[in-house]
């Protein structure tokens, strides 16, 4: 588990200007400090490095000698930076678009607690997450309009389009990288690197098909049954896949303690007697969750004769990546209306072929 | 668990792919177009397939239609 976060800034006059630390009382030396601005400035460039100090790892993000700042996490012993590479990007890159009034001071402890998340996060929240971002969602819908972009001209969209400021290009593709989703390369006569869609993300919502088919297990009496199968039907009857409707499920789900909730009632129906044992075992926000999932029209309640009121999932929630085969009606396009070059169409072509060919 | 490779069927997808790499080196093309027009199509393809994929108890009509 990470131990600190500081957000730091080089001042060639004084030295290292720490701007916010957590926790407040986290004891680091200058020397440490220091020896970290150091292994930055030998790189020479923005970017990511990690630093043994004693027997513990520093994962640290350098914004370049322009502006001079540094986010850096300290973990905890033994720990793993690579681990952290993800939520390192997404910190740094949040840090970045709050400088003004110095607003990321109120955000810092929420991202320490996201740094001790992270980790645990599987691909399913991975995309969650990435897609509750209105930043690199922006990114993704140009990508799947155009399937190429030029890294340079979607660095000049992105402040064009979020005067607020966006961070770092670099910050901003990391997960997208991570996640496979695009690859960069250069292109001879090209005069930017090139973004091309390898993968899209697909979101919806699904019916409950665990809990479907395994209801006699859960012991419930036979009534509820019936009432939870109709409650089913007349939802996905008039479900319709939307844009507003999945953001607002996954603006829910990037919650991690709604997330654990939601996750258990895939495989499992849970009584008030439950989630009080639940509660107990120190899981956090139980009834904020519940109130949210319930909302969302993602789990309901439902009592027996006797009065037991057990949650249930009726709505699954479906995410993954999927390879973009309309995209080739998008290139076959670019090709008639000569708005790409042939040789970038043909390593695009090139990419997925790579991609997919390993994958037969 | 669906399988990937069963919905969408990679090996056509790389024989269109190869379509178009030989349009634009100069071949006819025997498509007029590729499957798939736009991702929304794509999309409802993927989730009838779930449906039906993963539905044991209920047919995709009791739900959809």
């Amino acid at each position: 588990m990470p131990v600190g976060l500081i957000f730091m800034k080089w001042n060639e006059v004084t030295g290292n200007e720490i701007l916010a630390k957590y926790p407040e009382d986290l004891d680091i030396s200058n020397r440490t400090l220091l020896q970290l601005f150091h292994t930055h400035e030998y790189t020479g460039e923005r970017g990511m490095i990690s630093l043994m100090v004693g027997t513990s790892h520093i994962a640290s993000y350098y914004t370049g000698p322009e502006s001079n700042y540094c986010i850096a996490i300290l973990l905890g012993l033994g720990e793993d930076p690579d681990e952290y590479e993800g939520a390192l990007a997404d910190v740094a890159q949040i840090f970045l678009q709050n400088l003004e009034d110095e607003d990321y001071i109120e955000l810092v402890p929420n991202l320490f607690q996201y740094l001790i998340d992270y980790p645990q996060f599987n691909k399913e929240q991975q995309l969650i997450y990435l897609y509750n971002n209105e930043i690199k969602r922006w990114i993704l819908n140009r990508l799947r309009e155009e399937g190429i972009l030029s890294k340079s001209q979607l660095e000049i969209w992105l402040r064009q389009t979020f005067p607020n400021g966006f961070g770092d290009i670099d910050l901003t593709l990391f997960e997208f990288v991570q996640n496979d989703l695009i690859q960069m390369h250069s292109i001879k006569n090209e005069r930017s690197v090139l973004l091309f869609l390898i993968n899209d993300l697909i979101m919806l919502r699904i019916p409950p098909f665990k809990i479907l088919n395994n209801f006699n297990n859960f012991g419930l009496p036979k009534d509820l049954e019936a009432i939870f199968k109709e409650k089913i039907k007349l939802f996905f009857e008039t479900y319709k896949h939307s844009e507003e409707d999945n953001l607002k499920i996954i603006n829910i789900l990037s919650n991690p303690r709604v997330y654990v909730i939601f996750d258990m009632l895939r495989n499992s129906i849970l009584n008030k007697s439950d989630f009080e044992k639940l509660k107990n075992k120190g899981l956090k926000e139980l009834d904020n969750a519940i109130k949210l999932l319930i909302d969302a029209q993602i789990i309901t309640s439902l009592k027996d004769p006797s009065g037991n009121e057990y949650y249930i999932l009726i709505s699954d929630f479906y995410v993954k990546s999927f390879i973009p085969q309309y995209i080739l009606n998008v290139l076959k396009d670019n090709f008639n209306n000569k708005t790409k070059s042939e040789p970038v169409l043909i390593k695009y072509l090139n990419i997925l072929e790579e991609t997919y060919k390993e994958t037969l | 668990m669906v399988k990937k490779e069963k919905l969408i069927k990679k090996s056509k997808f790389l024989k269109n792919v190869n379509s178009l790499k030989n349009l634009i080196n100069g071949e006819k093309l025997m498509l007029d177009t590729f499957p798939y027009s736009s991702r929304d199509e794509y999309i409802v393809k993927i989730y009838n397939f779930i449906i039906e994929n993963k539905d044991k108890e209920f047919s995709k009509e009791e739900f959809l239609d």
